[in-house]
């Protein structure tokens, strides 16, 4: 810090230096001097030294400005920085899975962070029961699912959401399943054929 | 496509709603701000839908913009504004261009940035489409302002996850009025045109080759909103002021609404300007009752509406917080009232500026003493953004270097309201931060951010010091408003 005050400084006094000796000799003339050669050659310099450090200050952060991948939401997210809240599942689920029926196995809703309600209103799922089904995901099934075309979002807490979005039938109803600490969203149509293969 | 409708749809509207002023403002100015009006006009609109409890759908957004296109349409017809003259189009098809290819380009490629207030605007706009003002809603609108959740809200009606192509083309409109907003400025003090054009680009090139600046064209947030809307302002009430023109008065107070929908303790620093467009004694009060209670008493009466529907409200705006800004709008109006009684006329309104400022300081030191930690956190975190840790290059330090020069220039009219404005924004800018976590360092801080704001006005007010100096040098341009002016 010192030291920055000490270049800002030496480097005020300079300036201001030169500025006052000319204004002492050019007296009247020196806003003329100043209008149409100092402040266009300031002006000069300050773009330049802005172009050439462009790319020093983009490339120097995380957040820089970088063409995206993709126009949707889950593109920007993974881009940028800040913590992941978990309300904001519901927004991804709406752009996924709007209008769809989840089916949410009845030994992993206690687990589950995410509201029936808000599932329905935020998330605009048009349905979502409970059933009798078993949600838990072997190592195997997991690691198939994670093959699959997906938007995946982790939380701060390390919990992981993955939604599954090849979609072939689009009348078939998605499942939530889990495996350890991820959460899996599928279309049941699509797990069937995937069991089928194991 | 149907983002680049949309916001192609909202730049034609607000291009009809401004040429209502072609016979009392320039075709160029109504062109380079199209796309602000179109944005208000789709933002007021969803307010006015949306706490009247009309259902907020795509085809009631459809039915009140065809009939306000209807409406502007019949309003052209009876005053004759609808027919252009060939120099008219030469104006404005120039400008038209430009913005279509600027938003060819924006919907082509994607530079977005996010950051975790990019997400939540965006979301709280996903929100609104399908909740309309849900108590939930209220509250992310009562943390961050509803004017960019309010225009990201059509991301749902268009079918897509969000308007990326939207800051760009807010930086877009920001250049050209930057441009000829200081262009008809710096004419009015420089006789000679080609020198105004040059300062005026000189001015541009400052602005808009900051890598924040540029930054922020991608970044979704209200900050690049906020400083396009407050600057239209500032330049639209000093050239009503100049010129005698009610037009230039109903741009600055329009631009002014956007700039206080942006953000949620955006009105305090608009009453900071309001201030100083009364005490500048240069409205009769009938302009001043007209402009200025429209915008007091809807702002009032939207938080108002956000204090009934809050609830606890959030850290940055609860209740007790907006009853204070209720608090401020409802005494400004008073005070615009019985600015014409003598006693407030002669004791209260010139002295505004002073009073203004003062009370500013007074809280400031309190606040220290009160806080002495958090506040001395929040000042020089400010200080270290804007020297190096903010992306801001070294920008501040041009700024400030080319203020310390120009300072001892010759006047400009009425600079005073320049130096009280500035030191009232920063002043006022550091007073909020006591409410609130202390001001943090790094580009995504509040305070650096909103630097975005008073920048643009910072290098106007250094180029129309310049364009003294100049005319006072050889280029000599006086007008009845300059003269006895500039030594004040």
């Amino acid at each position: 810090m010192g030291v920055i005050v000490l270049h800002i400084g030496g480097f005020y006094v300079v300036i201001l230096s030169i500025v006052i000796a000319l204004m002492i000799k050019l007296q009247k003339r020196f806003w003329i001097v100043f209008g149409t050669v100092m402040f266009p050659i300031l002006t000069g310099a300050y773009v330049i030294y802005n172009l050439v450090s462009f790319p020093e200050i983009n490339q120097a952060h995380r957040s820089n400005l970088e063409r995206l991948p993709s126009n949707e939401l889950i593109a920007l997210r993974d881009g940028s920085v800040g913590a992941f809240w978990p309300e904001w599942i519901y927004s991804f689920i709406d752009i996924y899975y709007q209008g769809k029926t989840l089916l949410i196995p009845d030994n992993i809703v206690n687990s589950l962070d995410l509201t029936q309600e808000e599932l329905q209103t935020q998330g605009r799922l048009s349905d979502v029961s409970f059933i009798e089904f078993d949600g838990l995901l072997s190592e195997a099934d997991a690691e198939l699912l994670l093959l699959l075309e997906s938007a995946d979002i982790t939380l701060d807490d390390g919990v992981e959401y993955h939604l599954i979005t090849e979609i072939r039938d689009p009348a078939s109803p998605l499942l939530l399943l889990r495996y350890q600490r991820q959460l899996y969203f599928i279309p049941q149509d699509l797990l069937l054929e995937i069991r089928g293969i194991l | 496509m149907a983002q680049l409708l949309f916001l192609a749809g909202l730049y034609a509207v607000g291009v009809m709603f401004g040429l209502l002023f072609k016979h009392q403002l320039p075709v160029v100015l109504i062109a380079s701000t199209g796309f602000l009006w179109g944005a208000l006009i789709w933002v007021s609109g969803g307010l006015i839908l949306l706490t009247a409890s009309i259902p907020y759908t795509p085809l009631s957004m459809f039915l009140l913009m065809i009939g306000l296109g209807v409406g502007l349409g019949l309003i052209h017809v009876r005053n004759k504004t609808w027919q252009l003259s060939r120099t008219e189009l030469k104006e404005l098809l120039p400008i038209v261009l430009i913005v279509l290819l600027g938003l060819i380009l924006a919907g082509m490629y994607n530079f977005s940035i996010a950051s975790t207030d990019s997400i939540i605007y965006i979301i709280a706009g996903r929100r609104i489409a399908y909740e309309g003002f849900s108590s939930g809603v209220v509250k992310e609108l009562s943390l961050r302002g509803v004017f960019l959740p309010e225009l990201q809200s059509a991301s749902v009606f268009l079918g897509m996850d969000y308007l990326y192509a939207l800051q760009p083309m807010f930086l877009l409109s920001f250049v050209l009025v930057n441009f000829s907003l200081c262009k008809r400025i710096i004419s009015h003090i420089l006789a000679d045109d080609r020198l105004a054009w040059q300062l005026s680009v000189l001015g541009n090139l400052i602005y808009f080759s900051t890598y924040f600046i540029v930054f922020q064209a991608f970044y979704i947030h209200n900050s690049m909103i906020s400083a396009v809307y407050l600057f239209l302002a500032v330049g639209g009430f000093w050239l009503a002021a100049k010129e005698k023109n009610q037009g230039w008065m109903t741009i600055g107070i329009l631009a002014l609404l956007g700039f206080s929908l942006a953000r949620t303790e955006a009105p305090l620093f608009a009453i900071i300007l309001l201030a100083l467009v009364v005490s500048s004694g240069q409205f009769s009060y009938r302009i001043l009752l007209r402009s200025t209670l429209p915008y007091l008493f809807s702002l009032t009466a939207w938080y108002l509406y956000l204090l009934g529907r809050m609830g606890e409200g959030t850290y940055i705006l609860d209740p007790a917080r907006t009853l204070v800004i209720i608090g401020t709008l409802v005494s400004f109006s008073l005070l615009v009232l019985l600015s014409e009684q003598q006693w407030i006329k002669r004791l209260v309104v010139p002295h505004l500026p002073k009073f203004m400022i003062g009370s500013i300081l007074l809280l400031l030191v309190f606040q220290f003493i009160q806080n002495p930690d958090h506040m001395a956190l929040s000042f020089w975190n400010t200080v270290k953004n804007l020297l190096y840790s903010g992306r801001w290059g070294i920008t501040w330090l041009m700024a400030l270097l080319l203020v310390m020069i120009v300072a001892g220039g010759p006047r400009v009219s009425r600079e005073y309201l320049f130096y009280y404005g500035i030191s009232s924004f920063f002043s006022l800018l550091l007073a909020i931060s006591y409410f609130r976590v202390p001001y943090r360092l790094g580009w995504g801080d509040s305070a650096n951010r909103m630097s975005t704001h008073i920048l643009p006005i910072i290098l106007m007010f250094i180029l129309m010091k310049i364009a003294q100096a100049l005319s006072g040098a050889v280029f000599m341009k006086r007008s009845p408003l300059t003269d006895g002016e500039e030594n004040r």
